[in-house]
């Protein structure tokens, strides 16, 4: 048991990656959920402290269900792993088992929230779901054929993720990272949304991975930037560690610390000015700004896109009334301009 | 309490250096749990004429009969106008007003959604040339002294090469002309800039990305000196007080006109067109040469925001044969609040335009602070003679951007 709720939550963590990746963090383990999930989350919970802090006689229910479609899931990798394998169709059989599964371990667990629906549905649990399941056979073959590669993309992405999460931070990881997300997206939803049929729904997810695209790569951006201004910082505070053995012994006074930091600082200041002079810099500078600025412009297209939809007034709006604001404003001022202008002449000639 | 430095042979304390850093704080937070004077811009003014966001502002004189015509300042877009008046000790408005000089100020304002679309041509040929006018008509002069600080130097300059018929004299302070110079960081940085991309996603450009630009000039002195020096005389209220005020108006800076900013990075920074003659206002070509009135540049020694290089050349790059330019050493703000600018460099531009104006000013009427000793240091002689005059350099400025 976990001592405090961050040590809790740091071994839940753990916990987890471990379940995900088949091994330690950092391992490449097996793609998938393995074993007996719903044991290994239980006893993540467990080990997480989870007992002590409330009655958790409804989190036992979640995570029960959550074991039984972690079943599910399990028995219906294996049997799309098979199908995929032998090219035939009926090794699914086990997949259907598992689902038969899932619907009794529902109607047994949650009652009382699921026997309305399947009564208003006009049959009884089981029998629904044997209606459901029952799909003919070339259906059976198509969702096979179709999960496979999916299930094959998803271990892939599951075993670069945990080698991902095996490394120190850095902004290759984050990169790497990144870059497994929008496989993972491309691979998933994204294959959905590319169904012609999706229609517009197709361009608000495309506009959503773009943002995350950009994010992701603004957070790249920054995570160089600061390396690179890291480097001089810690240039200088390795030369001045070395100095300081000579400047701060037994007898150190407070002249000695302030020369140290000055010694210090005056490192600094030259190494980060010889930094800032460099084109890399400024380099390293304009691609972090022009990262965020894609992010922001991508931000402001999904916010105008939620505002569609509301009486409320976008952003490109206000700017095309702003912009005919500001015109009527200089034609105004170019005629009282004018009109001084006639105001002069006319008074010269002893007009009034 | 010990000194630590006191134990011979036995090492410092720790627990007396501990005391008295105990003490130290506990002195600095009492005097910051105070009421602290930190006031800005205390010479009084009035708002003499309103448009919009767009204020003119005119410092009372302290003498009956000011020198005319007024003088016009025209501050950077990039921050506010009272670094000329920042305390009432150190005000270049103050002492310029104690010499008899009739001072209008442009207050930009801050800019707002709608403002991103002013132009150069809406801040050159529109507010400057309505200020102008709006002077011209209370004073009775036909032509004003227009006094130009560093971005409102280079508009300034523009204004007169478009408008000289409004203007008697010029002056500019840190003011850029030529940005092709790699003596700045601000001029290397801003050729990477993306400007387009900056202002087509922001509109205005935030005062806070600029801030941290110039920060970034010298981070160590802006960012970690100046807090260590702070901490180092928390003890001092006058220190205080006057820190507090340099840093509200470091960090009171307004945002950008998105579309000025884009036009004056562009064809400014990145394009140097002023110095090349090609740049344009409103269809007109800006030739600098065009300028034929009396001008007075005076540049930094030390500023790193605008680095001697950018302003040095104003005085050949415009055609008048009047012209003076002063070497001032300092910094990009020691210029206007340094204790040797108040008693050097201030006088001299009071005299510089007394000499070129109709009327010198009466006798002060009201009590002014600090003394002047009416002589410059570190002046440069006009092209006319093309000497420099005692010109020294002095270490970089370690406070605000200079």
């Amino acid at each position: 048991m976990a001592e405090n709720p961050m040590d809790a939550w740091i071994s839940f963590q753990r916990g987890w990656l471990e379940m995900i990746s088949g091994g330690k963090p950092g391992q490449e383990g097996r793609a998938g959920v393995s074993g007996d999930p719903f044991e290994a989350w239980r006893g993540l919970w467990e080990r997480a402290g989870g007992g002590q802090w409330h009655d958790l006689t409804g989190m036992q229910h979640v995570l029960t269900s959550f074991g039984a479609y972690a079943r599910l899931f399990d028995a219906w990798t294996r049997a799309g792993s098979a199908a995929g394998k032998d090219g035939s169709a009926t090794v699914a059989a086990g997949m259907f088992d598992a689902w038969r599964e899932i619907a009794e371990d529902l109607s047994r667990r949650w009652a009382a929230v699921v026997s309305p629906f399947f009564s208003a549905a006009g049959a009884d649990p089981m029998t629904l779901v044997e209606r459901m399941l029952g799909m003919s056979e070339p259906l059976k073959d198509f969702h096979v054929r179709v999960f496979t590669p999916w299930r094959e993309t998803v271990e892939k992405l599951w075993r670069r993720f945990a080698e991902l999460a095996g490394r120190q931070p850095s902004a290759e990881t984050v990169e790497g990272f990144h870059a497994a997300w929008m496989e993972a997206y491309e691979e998933t939803i994204g294959r959905v949304v590319r169904i012609p049929s999706v229609g517009p729904a197709r361009e608000r997810h495309d506009l959503l991975l773009r943002c995350f695209d950009a994010a992701a790569r603004w957070q790249g951006a920054t995570l160089e930037f600061a390396l690179e201004m890291q480097i001089p910082a810690r240039e200088a505070f390795e030369k001045a560690a070395a100095r300081a053995a000579d400047l701060i012994g037994p007898q150190a006074g407070v002249e000695d610390f302030q020369r140290f930091y000055d010694d210090l600082t005056g490192e600094m200041e030259a190494r980060l000015f010889e930094l800032f002079k460099s084109e890399r810099f400024a380099a390293a500078m304009k691609s972090t700004l022009s990262a965020s600025l894609d992010f922001h412009k991508l931000l402001q297209q999904v916010m105008e896109q939620a505002l569609e939809g509301t009486p409320l007034v976008t952003r490109t709006e206000m700017d095309e009334v702003e912009q005919e604001l500001v015109a009527v404003r200089r034609k105004v001022e170019r005629q009282q301009a004018e009109i001084a202008e006639l105001k002069a002449a006319l008074s010269g000639k002893g007009v009034k | 309490m010990g000194d630590p430095r006191e134990r011979e042979g036995a090492g410092p304390d720790p627990t007396a250096a501990l005391e008295m850093m105990r003490d130290f704080l506990a002195k600095g937070v009492n005097l910051l749990s105070q009421p602290v004077d930190a006031e800005v811009g205390t010479t009084p003014k009035d708002v003499v004429w309103q448009d919009g966001k767009l204020k003119l502002l005119r410092y009372r004189p302290l003498v009956k009969k000011p020198v005319s015509p007024p003088v016009v300042i025209s501050y950077a877009l990039v921050n506010r106008y009272y670094m000329i008046d920042l305390q009432p000790d150190r005000s270049m408005v103050r002492e310029l007003l104690a010499r008899g000089i009739d001072i209008y100020v442009i207050d930009w304002g801050y800019p707002g959604r709608l403002d991103r679309f002013l132009t150069m041509e809406d801040y050159i040929d529109g507010q400057i040339d309505r200020c102008v006018d709006e002077v011209r008509r209370l004073s009775g002069e036909d032509r004003v002294n227009l006094l130009g600080i560093c971005q409102g130097g280079t508009f300034s300059l523009i204004y007169t090469a478009l408008h000289q018929q409004k203007i008697r004299n010029l002056v500019t302070m840190v003011t850029p002309y030529d940005f092709h110079t790699d003596t700045g960081l601000l001029n290397v940085w801003s050729r990477f800039l993306d400007v387009d991309k900056m202002v087509d996603v922001l509109g205005n450009v935030p005062g806070d990305f600029m801030n941290a630009g110039f920060l970034m000039l010298n981070p160590v002195q802006l960012v970690l000196e100046k807090y260590r020096n702070y901490a180092d005389k928390l003890d001092d209220p006058a220190f205080i007080s006057n820190f507090i005020r340099m840093e509200r108006w470091i960090f009171d800076s307004p945002d950008q006109a998105g579309e000025c900013f884009r036009r004056f990075i562009k064809e400014m920074y990145q394009e140097n067109r002023l110095k090349r003659g090609t740049f344009e206002l409103g269809g007109r070509r800006v030739d600098l040469k065009r300028i034929t009135v009396p001008l007075l540049n005076i540049y930094g020694t030390a500023d790193n925001l605008v680095p001697p290089a950018c302003s040095t050349g104003i005085a050949e790059a415009v055609g008048s044969a009047d012209t003076e330019t002063i070497a001032f050493p300092g910094g990009h703000i020691g210029v206007f609040t340094g204790g040797r600018s108040q008693k050097q460099l201030v006088p001299r531009i009071a005299e510089w335009l007394t000499e070129r104006s109709g009327s010198a000013g009466g006798k002060t009427s009201g009590k002014t602070s600090g003394k002047t000793s009416g002589k410059t240091s570190g002046k440069t002689s006009g092209k006319t003679s093309g000497k420099t005059a005692g010109a020294k350099a002095a270490p970089a400025a370690k406070r605000g951007r200079g």
